[in-house]
C-alpha cells in the first residue's frame, strides 16, 4: 500500500535565528576601502558580521562556527584567516586523507584553500589589506568554516584523522535523543515509501520532490553533525542533482535509506548535537524568497495544476517539502518560522489532497502577510514569438 | 542500389584535408573555410566586432587572422591569414541548381568539438526569411558551426551555415553560394584594409559614417563605430589580457569566447574563465600522479609555499589553480601586483609540470604538449 500522508514532528534542532545585520556598516567598509583605509574597512566588516563583539584586530579575533574555530588576524598589512581542520593519521591512512583534501576540499572558484602545516591540515586564506575588498572578506568568513564543518568529522571517521581545535558540541539530552531516534526511523520509512512511489511514477518532477524532502526534513528536524551529515550530503550530491541520470539518483537514495535505517543508535547519538554559529550558516529569509517559492508563480501554478488534475500526492509532497526547505535552509523572523511550522503541523497526517489544499491556502496567507507590497516581476514572461524571430545564430 | 544511396556524399574520411578551421574571438567560436590559400570565409556574427581573430590549425597552433571585410546583412565575413595554408581551398558553387531532397553535409566545430561532419538534405533551396533567401536544411546545426561550409556530394560549397530555428527541430539555414560568390568577387576587386558592406546598396563603406555615401541609407542601426573601432573590452577581459601580455601571450590567440581563454604556456594548457559574477578562475591541468611517491607528492601539493596558488585533484588530474575575486579587478589597491600574479601563474604552470614529472614520477596530462617539456618526455 502506498504512503498516504506525512507526519510533522516538532524539531530538535534549535531554530536558526536570523541576526539583524547592519548593512550600512558594510557599505561604510566599502567606502573606507576605496578611500585607502583598509584596516578600518576590515574592522567595519567584522562589526557588521559580529555586532556584539566589535573586534578591533589589535589582537587575533576568534569565533565559533559549528564545530570550527575561525581565527582572523592582521600582521604587517596582511589579513590571515584560518580554520584548523585535522591532524593526519599515522600510516597508510594519511595518503588517502591527503588525496581527499586535494579532491574534495581544494578546488577552483574558492578563495581559501587547504594547506599542510606539518601534519595539520588547515584551511587558510591570506591577502594584503590593500587587496582585501570587504565583500571578499565576507565571502571568506562565511564560506570557510562551513567547508571545515563539512569535512572534519568525515576525515576523522574515514581516515582516522584527529580533529583540531574543535569547538564543543552540546550532546542531546535523554529525551531529545529518544525523540531524535523516533524522527530518524519515521523519516527514513517515509522516504522509503516515497521512493517506491517515485519508482512507480517515473516522474523526474516527483523524484526531485522526494529527494528534496529526504534532505530538508531531516536537516530541519535534527541537529546533525558528526559523520552522518557529510554522508548525507555526499549522497545528496548525487540523488539531489537534477543533472544526474534519474536511475542513478534512485539507486543512490535507496542505498542511503538502507544504510541509515541500519545506523546503530549510539552512532546516531554521536552524530547529533547542538552547535553554536557566530554567523548564520543559513540564507537570509526574506519576503522575496518566501514569495518566490510559495507565492504566485510557475512553481505554485504547477502544484495547483497537479492538485486540480488528481495528482494529490505530487502536490502535497511539493508543498510539504517546500516548507521544510524554507525552514531548513533559511533563517527567518520568529513569526515566519512559527507560521511555517504551524502549516506543517496542520497538514500532518492529513490525506494528500487535504494536505495540499490546506498548505496552498496557508502559503497564500503567509505570503500575503509577510511579503510586503513589492511589485510582481514580470521579466520572465518571455514572448514565445514566431519561428522567424526565434532564429538563433549557430555561433 | 537505390538512387538515393548513389547520391550519398563522399564519407567523412578526408575532411581533415579540407581547409575548414575553427575561429576564436572574445565573443565565441565559429568555423571558417578557405576560399583562397590565405583567405577564410565565415559569418559576420562569428568575427564582428573583432578585427583580429584566432584561427586554430590542424596541429592545434593558433594563428592571427585579420578581418578584412564584413557584410552584416548577409552575415558574411572574410578573414585574411598571415601566410597561406596547405589545406584544400573549397570551391563555392553558385547554387542555382540546388533542389529539395539533395543530400548535403555541414562541416564545422559544433559545440567546440573537433572538426565534424553532419549530413542531411536540402529542405528548401531558396527559403525566404526576413526578405532574404536562404538554403534551408535539416542537417544538424549547433553552436560553433556558424560560418562553416554546407557542401554537396562533390564537396562544393553550396551555402555558408548561419543559423537555425530554436523553436523547431531540424530547421537550419545557410547563406546561398551565389551570395557568397558575389561577396568574395567584390572583395577581390577592392583594396581597402577593412570595410563594411552597405546593407542597402552593397557599396563598400570604409569609414563609420551615419549615411551611406552611395545610397544615402541611414546606417545608425548598424553600429558602424563598433565595427570600425573594434570590440569594447570588458574590464575583466582587460585585466586578464594585461596579465597575458605580461606573460608574453598574445590575447588574440588565447581568446575562447566571452570571458574565456585557453592557450598553452610552454607545455602546460591554461584555461581562464569567469565561473560566476564573483570569481575569475585560472587553471592548468598539469599531470597525473604516478604509482609511487604519492605521500610526498600530495604533501608537496598541499604545501603552503604555493600560496596564493593551489593544487587540487580532479579525479586523477593534478591541477594548479588561482581564483581572483571580482572586487580585486575593479578596486584592488595595487592592480599591477594583481597583473603580476596572473603572469606568475602562467609561468609557474609551465615550470611545475616538469617538476611533478621529474621529481615525483607523475605522468604528463593528456593535454600536455610533450615537446615543450624540459626533459622532452
Amino acid at each position: 500500500m502506498g504512503i498516504t500522508s506525512l507526519t510533522y514532528t516538532p524539531p530538535i534542532r534549535r531554530d536558526a535565528v536570523g541576526r539583524e545585520l547592519d548593512y550600512e556598516l558594510l557599505e561604510q567598509a566599502s567606502e573606507l576601502y576605496a578611500a585607502g583605509e583598509q584596516l578600518e574597512a576590515t574592522r567595519r566588516v567584522l562589526r557588521h558580521l559580529f555586532p556584539d563583539q566589535a573586534p578591533d584586530l589589535s589582537q587575533p579575533f576568534a569565533f565559533t562556527q559549528g564545530s570550527s574555530r575561525v581565527t582572523v588576524r592582521v600582521d604587517d598589512g596582511v589579513c590571515f584567516v584560518s580554520v584548523p581542520l585535522v591532524r593526519l593519521p599515522a600510516g597508510g591512512g594519511s595518503v588517502a586523507a591527503l588525496r581527499y583534501v586535494l579532491q574534495s576540499i581544494n578546488g577552483s572558484g574558492q578563495l581559501f584553500q587547504a594547506r599542510l602545516r606539518g601534519d595539520d591540515v588547515v584551511l587558510e586564506f591570506a591577502d594584503k589589506l590593500d587587496g582585501l575588498h570587504p565583500h571578499k572578506l565576507v565571502e571568506v568568513l562565511r564560506r570557510m568554516p562551513v567547508e571545515a564543518d563539512r569535512h572534519d568529522d568525515w576525515m576523522e571517521r574515514q581516515f582516522g584523522a584527529t580533529p583540531l581545535e574543535r569547538a564543543p558540541i552540546a550532546p542531546l539530552d535523554g529525551g531529545e535523543l529518544e525523540r531524535a531516534a523516533q524522527i530518524w526511523a519515521l523519516h527514513w520509512d517515509e522516504v522509503d515509501g516515497l521512493l517506491k512511489e517515485a519508482l512507480r511514477k517515473r516522474s523526474v518532477w516527483f523524484l526531485n520532490e522526494v529527494t528534496g524532502y529526504a534532505v530538508h526534513r531531516l536537516r530541519f528536524a535534527l541537529p546533525l553533525c558528526g559523520s552522518v551529515l557529510p554522508r548525507l550530503l555526499e549522497a545528496a550530491g548525487t540523488f539531489n542533482n537534477a543533472d544526474v541520470d534519474p536511475r542513478k539518483r534512485e539507486t543512490t537514495l535507496a542505498k542511503l535509506i538502507k544504510e541509515l535505517q541500519a545506523l546503530p543508535p549510539d552512532e546516531l547519538g554521536r552524530s547529533l548535537g547542538h552547535v553554536e554559529h557566530a554567523l548564520s550558516p543559513h540564507g537570509d529569509g526574506t519576503p522575496d524568497k518566501l514569495a518566490s517559492l510559495i507565492g504566485p508563480g510557475h512553481y505554485r501554478e504547477t502544484i495547483e495544476k497537479y492538485l486540480a488534475t488528481g495528482y494529490s500526492l505530487d502536490a502535497g509532497l511539493a508543498m510539504i517539502g517546500t516548507y521544510y526547505y524554507l525552514l531548513a535552509t533559511h533563517a527567518w523572523p520568529a513569526e515566519v518560522t512559527a507560521a511555517l511550522k504551524d502549516g506543517l503541523a496542520a497538514a500532518s497526517g492529513k490525506p494528500w489532497r487535504e494536505a495540499a489544499g490546506l498548505l496552498l491556502e496557508h502559503a497564500a496567507e503567509l505570503v500575503e502577510r509577510f511579503s510586503g507590497d513589492d511589485d510582481e516581476d514580470d521579466d520572465d514572461e518571455a514572448d514565445a514569438g514566431d519561428g522567424a524571430d526565434d532564429a538563433e545564430a549557430a555561433q | 542500389m537505390s538512387d538515393t544511396e548513389t547520391d550519398t556524399p563522399t564519407p567523412a574520411p578526408g575532411i581533415e584535408q579540407l581547409g575548414v578551421f575553427q575561429i576564436f574571438t572574445g565573443g565565441g567560436t565559429g568555423t571558417g573555410f578557405l576560399i583562397a590559400p590565405n583567405l577564410l570565409m565565415t559569418n559576420c556574427h562569428v568575427v564582428a566586432p573583432y578585427r583580429k581573430v584566432g584561427v586554430e590549425l590542424r596541429d592545434k597552433r593558433r594563428v592571427v587572422g585579420t578581418v578584412r571585410r564584413i557584410h552584416p546583412r548577409r552575415d558574411l565575413a572574410i578573414v585574411e591569414l598571415g601566410a597561406p595554408l596547405d589545406e584544400a581551398v573549397l570551391a563555392v558553387a553558385r547554387s542555382e541548381g540546388l533542389r529539395s531532397q539533395q543530400k548535403v553535409s555541414i562541416i564545422g566545430f559544433p559545440v567546440g568539438l573537433p572538426l565534424s561532419l553532419t549530413e542531411g538534405v536540402i529542405s528548401h533551396p531558396r527559403q525566404l526569411l526576413d526578405e532574404q533567401h536562404f538554403v534551408q536544411t535539416d542537417a544538424a546545426i549547433n553552436p560553433g558551426n556558424s560560418g562553416g561550409p554546407i557542401i554537396d556530394a562533390d564537396r562544393n560549397v553550396v551555402a555558408v551555415t548561419t543559423c537555425k530555428l530554436t523553436s523547431a527541430d531540424n530547421v537550419g539555414f545557410g547563406i546561398p553560394g551565389s551570395d557568397v560568390c558575389a561577396f568574395a568577387d567584390g572583395f577581390a576587386g577592392q583594396t581597402a584594409e577593412f570595410g563594411v558592406i552597405c546593407p542597402s546598396c552593397e557599396a563598400l563603406l570604409e569609414t563609420a559614417e551615419r549615411y551611406c555615401d552611395s545610397c544615402g541609407s541611414d546606417l545608425e542601426h548598424l553600429e558602424l563605430d563598433a565595427y570600425f573601432g573594434g570590440a569594447d573590452i570588458h574590464p575583466v577581459a582587460a585585466f586578464v589580457e594585461d596579465g597575458l601580455a605580461k606573460a608574453d601571450i598574445d590575447p588574440v590567440l588565447a581568446r575562447h569566447g566571452a570571458l574565456n581563454w585557453s592557450f598553452y604556456s610552454g607545455s602546460a594548457p591554461i584555461q581562464i574563465w569567469s565561473c560566476c559574477s564573483d570569481h575569475l578562475c585560472f587553471q592548468s591541468a598539469l599531470a597525473q600522479p604516478g604509482k609511487q611517491q604519492l605521500g610526498p607528492l600530495f604533501r608537496y601539493l598541499l604545501s603552503a609555499e604555493h600560496a596564493p596558488f593551489c593544487f587540487d585533484l580532479d579525479d586523477n588530474m593534478i591541477r594548479l589553480s588561482l581564483t581572483v575575486h571580482a572586487s580585486d579587478i575593479f578596486t584592488h589597491g595595487n592592480p599591477a601586483e594583481l597583473v603580476e600574479r596572473v603572469a606568475a601563474f602562467i609561468a609557474m604552470a609551465d615550470r611545475l609540470d616538469d617538476k611533478l614529472i621529474g621529481d615525483y614520477g607523475c605522468v604528463p596530462a593528456p593535454q600536455t604538449r610533450l615537446s615543450f617539456l624540459k626533459e622532452g618526455k
